[in-house]
C-alpha cells in the first residue's frame, strides 16, 4: 500500500470507530467499504413505506420461544 | 468395488434390509476410493475411517439380529465442517476454530446417529462457510471432481465434491446465501435447502442466524428426501426450528407432474443477470421434459434479482460481523485474504440498513409467496455459470455472485438445486426447484419426475483417468 492509502485506510477505520486495525485488516478495509457500498445502494433503490415493518418484530408473545 | 462406490442410498438401504450387503463391506469400499482418490480431491478435511467401520461393525450386528433401523442404518455419510459431532474439531475449514472440539452432536448428527448411519468424516467447507477457496488455510480447498482444476462450488464444497466422486452416497451441508445449492450444481448433484426452521440449526457454527439453514446433499433426489425424513423436525433448542414435525417426503415422490403448475423465473436469468447460454439451454430442456410430461408451465415475473441478492448480503454481513468482530479485532492474521474483506464488508452496514433490509425482507417474502397462489412449483436458475478454474481467482469473484439461489435464503422458502446436464467442457450444469413453506415434497416429487426422464444422474467424474494423468505429469 502507499502511504496515501494507508492513511485513507486509516481514516477510513477512524470513521467507523475500528480501533487500531492491524495491517491485515487495514489493507482490505477499502475493499470491504466499496462491497458493503454496492449492496446498500442496490437496496436504496426499494421503496417503503412507513407501513412496512422489518421481519425480525419483536413479540411478547414469542419471545424467546418461537 | 465399482457398483458399490455410486450405490445410493434407497439400493443400498434395500440390500443392506435383505442383508445381501454387509454394512462393513460398503462401508470398506468406500474407503478404500476416499484413500485412493481424495489427495486429489480434498473433499475431507478429517477423514475418520476407525470411526466408520466401528459404526458399520454395529450396523451389521444389529441387522443381523433383525433389529433394521431405517433407510440410513449402515449406510455412510459426512458433516460440512461446522457442525458438530461429539469428540472431534469443528473447525469450519479456519486456523480460528482449529482446536474447537465439540462437546456434543449437532441436531443433525443426533438424528443421524440415531438412524443407525456410518459416519466418515468432516468435510472441507470455505472458512466459516463464507470465504470462497483459499490456499492459505491449514487445509487446501475441495476441488471439482468432474474437473479438478475447477471450483467446485461452496461452501458445502467438501460435501458436493465428495458426494459426486462416490466417497460417499448422502452428506449434510449448510446454506445462508446457497451453500448447499452451489456446490450440487457445480458438481452435478441433488441438493435441498428446506424452508427456513425445518432442520434445526443446534450445534451448527452461524454464519448469519437469520439465513443459516442444514440440509442434504445427494446423487438423487430420492436419497435427498431420504435424508431429510432423517433430520427434519422441531428442535426446541434452536430458537429459528418451525413447530413442523417434517418427514414423509418420499411417499408422493412418484405421483408425476402431469396438471402440475410450474411457474419458469426467467428474468432472474436472461434479464436481471445474463447466464451462460450453456446454462440457460440446460434449463430450457428441462423445463421442456417436465411440459412434455405434462406440467402446465407459465412464465412468471417478481422483483427484480438485485433487491433480493442486496438485502441477502446486507443482513449477512450485518450478522456475520456481529459473529466476527471481536476474531477480526484480536487474531485478524488468522482469516483467509479471501474471507477477511468479505467479513469486514459487515462493519460498514449502519443499523439503518441491517433493519431496513428486513424490511424489504418481508416485502420481497410477501410477494414472492403470493405468486404461489396459482402455482405449484417455481424453476429458476441456481448457477449463472459452470464451475469457473479454482485459481482464477478474478472469475471466482466475479461468478460467486452469479447466482440466484440467495432470494430464497431471505424468503425462507425451500430450494432444490438439481443436475440438468454438461456443458461441452464436461461440467454440470443445473436448475432450481422453489416451493411455498414447507412444500419440500413437491419439488422432490418435480425433480423426480425430471430425473426419471433424464439420464444425468447416470453420468460419474472418471477420477482413475485423472489420477493416471496426475500420475504420468508427475513422472514426466
Amino acid at each position: 500500500m502507499t502511504d496515501q492509502k494507508v492513511d485513507d485506510a486509516r481514516r477510513l477505520a477512524a470513521e467507523i470507530g475500528l480501533e487500531n486495525p492491524a495491517p491485515e485488516v487495514l489493507e482490505q478495509l477499502p475493499l470491504a467499504a466499496a462491497t458493503a457500498a454496492k449492496h446498500r445502494v442496490a437496496l436504496k433503490a426499494f421503496a417503503l413505506s412507513l407501513a412496512d415493518e422489518p421481519a425480525i418484530v419483536f413479540s411478547v408473545e414469542e419471545a424467546g420461544d418461537r | 468395488m465399482t457398483d458399490l462406490e455410486y450405490l445410493g442410498v434407497a439400493d443400498a438401504a434395500r440390500l443392506l434390509r435383505a442383508k445381501k450387503l454387509s454394512p462393513v463391506e460398503y462401508t470398506r469400499a468406500l474407503i478404500s476410493r476416499i484413500e485412493r482418490h481424495d489427495a486429489q480431491i480434498n473433499a475431507f478435511l478429517r477423514f475418520t475411517p476407525e470411526i466408520a467401520l466401528e459404526d458399520a461393525r454395529r450396523a451389521e450386528d444389529e441387522i443381523t439380529r433383525g433389529n433394521w433401523r431405517g433407510p440410513f442404518h449402515g449406510v455412510p455419510y459426512g458433516l460440512k465442517d461446522i457442525v458438530d459431532y461429539a469428540g472431534l474439531p469443528t473447525t469450519a475449514h479456519s486456523k480460528i476454530l482449529i482446536d474447537n472440539v465439540a462437546k456434543s452432536d449437532a441436531f443433525v448428527t443426533e438424528k443421524l446417529r440415531a438412524a443407525g448411519a456410518v459416519f466418515m468424516g468432516k468435510l472441507s467447507t470455505h472458512e466459516f462457510a463464507y470465504g470462497g477457496p483459499c490456499f492459505d488455510l491449514p487445509w487446501p480447498p475441495a476441488r471439482n471432481p468432474w474437473n479438478r482444476d475447477h471450483f467446485c462450488g461452496g461452501s458445502s464444497s467438501g460435501s458436493g465434491a465428495a458426494t459426486a466422486a462416490g466417497f460417499l452416497p448422502a452428506a449434510i451441508g449448510s446454506d445462508t446465501g446457497g451453500s448447499i445449492r452451489n456446490p450440487a450444481t457445480m458438481c452435478g448433484v441433488v441438493g435441498m435447502k428446506a424452508t427456513y426452521g425445518l432442520v434445526s440449526r443446534r450445534g451448527v457454527v452461524p454464519l448469519a442466524f437469520s439465513l443459516d439453514h442444514v440440509g442434504p446433499l445427494t446423487r438423487t433426489v430420492r436419497d435427498n428426501a431420504l435424508m431429510l425424513d432423517v433430520i427434519a423436525g422441531h428442535d426446541p433448542l434452536d430458537p429459528g426450528s418451525a413447530r413442523h414435525a417434517g418427514a414423509g417426503y418420499t411417499g408422493g415422490l412418484e405421483a408425476g407432474v402431469k396438471g402440475l403448475r410450474i411457474g419458469v423465473l426467467r428474468h432472474f436469468y436472461n434479464r436481471d443477470m445474463m447466464a451462460d447460454p450453456e446454462m440457460t439451454a440446460g434449463i430450457e430442456a428441462a423445463i421442456k421434459v417436465l411440459q412434455d410430461l405434462g406440467a402446465v408451465i407459465r412464465e412468471v415475473s417478481t422483483h427484480p434479482l438485485s433487491a433480493y441478492l442486496a438485502c441477502n448480503r446486507i443482513i449477512l454481513s450485518s450478522e456475520a460481523y456481529a459473529i466476527h468482530q471481536t476474531w477480526l479485532r484480536e487474531r485478524p492474521g488468522d482469516y483467509a485474504a479471501r474471507t477477511r474483506p468479505r467479513l469486514l464488508a459487515g462493519v460498514f452496514v449502519k443499523a439503518a440498513d441491517y433493519v431496513n433490509a428486513n424490511r424489504v425482507r418481508r416485502k420481497l417474502s410477501h410477494d414472492f409467496h403470493a405468486l404461489f397462489e396459482d402455482l405449484d412449483v417455481i424453476i429458476t436458475a441456481s448457477a449463472m455459470d459452470p464451475a469457473c478454474g479454482i485459481d482464477d481467482d478474478e472469475n471466482i469473484e466475479l461468478t460467486y455472485g452469479r447466482q440466484a439461489r440467495a432470494p430464497f435464503n431471505v424468503t425462507g422458502g425451500p430450494a432444490l438445486a438439481v443436475p440438468v446436464g454438461f456443458s461441452k467442457a464436461g461440467l454440470p450444469l443445473g436448475m432450481q426447484l422453489v416451493g411455498k413453506p414447507f412444500s419440500e415434497a413437491l419439488l422432490y416429487r418435480t425433480a423426480y419426475a425430471y430425473e426419471q426422464a433424464s439420464d444425468w444422474g447416470k453420468e460419474h467424474p472418471r477420477l482413475e483417468a485423472a489420477a493416471r494423468e496426475i500420475a504420468h505429469g508427475v513422472e514426466s
